[in-house]
């Protein structure tokens, strides 16, 4: 065995954002917190692209003299549906980049994309090239100046790629040489792209078990109203009707989706290229740079394995499949970890009853020995209620995790076993911890709904309640267990909360 | 009419949500047993979520409300642009090796009736077109020389000419040469004009295939 694993902090930029996070856990509750949510609000915003995008497909005129009317008509004489509609088309694309770059954002400042989740990262950002190219497209349809300028500019670029022969700025330099079929063309384009969309979707989450991709209902209807709400307050409207006698003027932009075009002011349509194709691969290569050392993965006790499944079902990432018994054992399954998509999180340990499964850095018994000698430590603290706390290394950083020892500085009625992860936690582990001279047990976990591996708070909540298995047996008494959702950030909240679980604890004795 | 659209599109899911909402808000309580899988929708935390969400969006009005103009309000364009063939590399009347492999088909077949169409033969008569070559000229400066390849796997589809320049508005001079013959021949098409410009006006010069010419639109 190898050296036991030690924990670090959360890094300066981590615990900057999650303090933004945070008080919005206190207006809306964790459970409803859109930071939470972005990928799903996400997908959700996509959903509503679509179907809007169909309704307005049903009214637009696909040729060169007719889109412009069309668009226009709708939004004037059908304000109240397809004006709507209009606008909701575009301020949820407008969402989509929004969600989407925090969601990046989010996911690179926490640490959540290296290792196991490289494909997420690379696959979002062939995502990030579709949605650009569908917004620009989209634009293109309406043909009043603003599409006028971006048709212009994007052929510009389009152009200074070899493998484009013809120049499509041809199709721009006087009204006869606009066809309908370009109009056929951009449109086929702008559908296909949210084809592509979904499909890179499914690979987005393909590595991921139970991905969520669905905001809670709170958050979806949220999104709608807000939506309603900008769509009355600013209404998307047409400009003027592009001109192909005058040269574009100054035009109101969407710079979520046009932000690269004012670079060809400076730099040729080549070196734009260039400068996005280069900046596209530093974003897909940052899983690899820098690489941060890697956990050993979980190992699989064979002997011991009786395929029941379940370390497969919780583990987050899909590292675990089944196969054929291989030992002659009188089970059908065995269990089996793929080496590169475990993440070490441990939360195949917590599904599993029968020591079959374990991380050769933090194994089950030395996380048991641990249990033993703090309780051993608290019982000879003499009177006072006592509190065994098993924290989530990624929630609150407190004493017990900093040093390893399990102590907490001015707390001597507690002790403190951090897990990599709070879905570790068996329900032996509990019952071990609930000894007879222990008064209680408090469980720190990451807050709610944002868990560093994904689900762990879920599953161990479930264990808790009694419906996901290994379930924490019911003769242990629930009044003892309190459980808190924290964040990196919430230190204090840790104390307060734990203090106050052992008042509660006094009251009732 | 509208009264009815906005009836049709949120009044009535408004409604339908609502009562679906306080069915189920009512179907819970009188369970009154364990958790159900879908819990009434919490109204309070909805309006929160919902101005979270809008002050989360709201950049993106702002961002679309910033004005951008790619050229100066001053600028005035000149444009070349159009579609010109140019004349065949080596001449080669195709249609009359069609006709004579036609006629050897026919005679073989009678005389065999094992002929095959040689393909091959049609292939050899060179398909290939010159590039086309535009000099521009404006009071006197030379603007544009550049060749067009043919377009298409073996070059024998047509060319495609596009340039866009930036001009002082007011009255120019235009002079333009068209080559399509090919390296050293004179110039097939030419065109010595004025144009006038305001600002922001876009004048095209192009290749106008019924009259055959160069022309300034």
């Amino acid at each position: 065995m190898g050296e036991k694993r030690e924990f670090s902090r959360a890094g300066f930029a981590e615990r900057a954002w999650l303090a933004i996070e945070g008080p919005v856990n206190g207006i809306v509750s964790s459970e409803y917190n859109p930071f939470y949510y972005l990928g799903a609000i996400s997908i959700f915003f996509l959903w509503i692209i679509l179907v809007t995008g169909v309704y307005l497909f049903l009214f637009y005129d696909i040729s060169a003299r007719g889109a412009y009317l069309s668009v226009q008509s709708l939004t004037v004489t059908q304000w109240y549906l397809g004006g709507v509609m209009r606008s909701f088309h575009r301020y949820a694309s407008d969402g989509l980049i929004i969600t989407m770059l925090l969601h990046a954002f989010r996911c690179f400042i926490t640490g959540r994309y290296r290792h196991w989740r490289w494909l997420a990262w690379v696959s979002g950002a062939a995502m990030a090239w579709v949605i650009w190219i569908g917004g620009i497209f989209g634009y293109w349809m309406v043909w009043d100046e603003r599409g006028k300028l971006i048709a212009t500019l994007s052929a510009r670029m389009l152009e200074s790629i070899p493998i484009f022969g013809l120049p499509l700025s041809l199709n721009f330099a006087r009204a006869g040489n606009l066809t309908d079929q370009l109009f056929y063309i951009v449109l086929f384009i702008h559908f296909s792209t949210a084809f592509f969309l979904f499909i890179l979707i499914m690979l987005h989450i393909t590595r991921i078990t139970k991905a969520v991709i669905n905001p809670p209902r709170v958050v979806a209807y949220g999104m709608i109203l807000a939506l309603l709400a900008l769509s009355f307050m600013k209404p998307a409207i047409s400009g003027s009707p592009a001109d192909l006698k005058r040269l574009s003027e100054a035009v109101p932009f969407d710079w979520l989706f046009m932000f690269i075009f004012p670079f060809l002011n400076w730099v040729s349509g080549r070196a734009l290229w260039g400068f996005i194709v280069a900046a596209t691969l530093i974003f897909a290569v940052v899983p690899w740079l820098g690489r941060a050392r890697r956990k050993p993965p979980a190992k699989v006790t064979l002997e011991n394995c009786t395929g029941c499944e379940l370390c497969m079902e919780d583990c987050p990432y899909q590292a675990i499949t089944m196969r054929k018994r291989t030992d002659g054992m009188p089970y059908p399954l065995e269990a089996v970890v793929v080496d590169k998509r475990c993440a070490s999180c441990g939360l195949c340990v917590g599904a599993c009853d029968y020591k079959a499964i374990n991380l050769p850095d933090l194994p089950e018994e030395s996380v048991k020995d641990d249990i033993r000698r703090l309780v051993a430590e608290l019982k000879d603290k003499g009177e006072g209620r006592k509190v065994m706390v098993f924290a989530c290394a990624k929630g609150p950083w407190i004493d017990g995790i900093k040093d390893g020892k399990g102590g907490l500085n001015g707390y001597d009625w507690a002790r403190v076993v951090a897990l990599p992860c709070i879905g570790m936690l068996q329900p032996s582990m509990l019952s071990m911890a609930l000894d007879k001279d222990i008064d209680g047990v408090f469980i720190a976990s990451c807050a709610h709904g944002d868990c560093h591996f994904r689900r762990g708070n879920d599953w161990l909540s479930g264990r808790l309640a009694g419906f996901r298995p290994p379930v924490v047996k019911k003769s242990l008494d629930r009044s003892r267990i309190g459980l808190q959702y924290l964040s990196a950030v919430e230190g204090d909240a840790f104390i307060k909360e734990l203090t106050a679980f052992r008042e509660g604890l006094k009251a009732r004795s | 009419m509208w009264v009815a659209g906005v009836l049709l599109a949120f009044i009535l899911p408004v409604i339908y949500i609502a009562i679906k909402e306080w069915r189920s808000r009512k179907a819970s309580e009188k369970d009154g047993g364990p958790p159900r899988k879908k819990e009434p929708l919490n109204w309070s935390a909805l309006a929160r979520v919902s101005v979270i969400l809008f002050v989360l969006i709201l950049p993106s009005v702002w961002l679309s409300d910033i004005s951008y103009s790619f050229y100066r309000k001053e600028d005035a364009a000149l444009k070349v642009a159009f579609k010109l063939s140019g004349s065949r590399v080596a001449d080669c009347e195709e249609a009359d090796l069609i006709k004579k492999e036609g006629e050897r088909y026919r005679r073989e077949l009678k005389d065999t009736r094992q002929v095959k169409m040689s393909m091959s033969k049609l292939g050899r008569c060179p398909r290939e077109r010159n590039p086309v070559t535009v000099e521009l000229y404006m009071d006197g400066k030379k603007l544009l020389d550049k060749s067009y390849a043919p377009t298409g796997l073996k070059k024998d589809m047509a060319s495609y000419v596009f340039e866009e320049f930036l001009i002082e508005p007011g009255t120019h001079r235009v002079e333009a040469k068209l080559y399509r013959s090919g390296a050293g021949k004179p110039a097939d098409f030419s065109l010595d004009g004025t144009v006038g410009s305001k600002p922001g006006e876009i004048r095209v010069v192009r290749f106008d295939e019924k009259e055959g010419a160069l022309l300034i639109e």
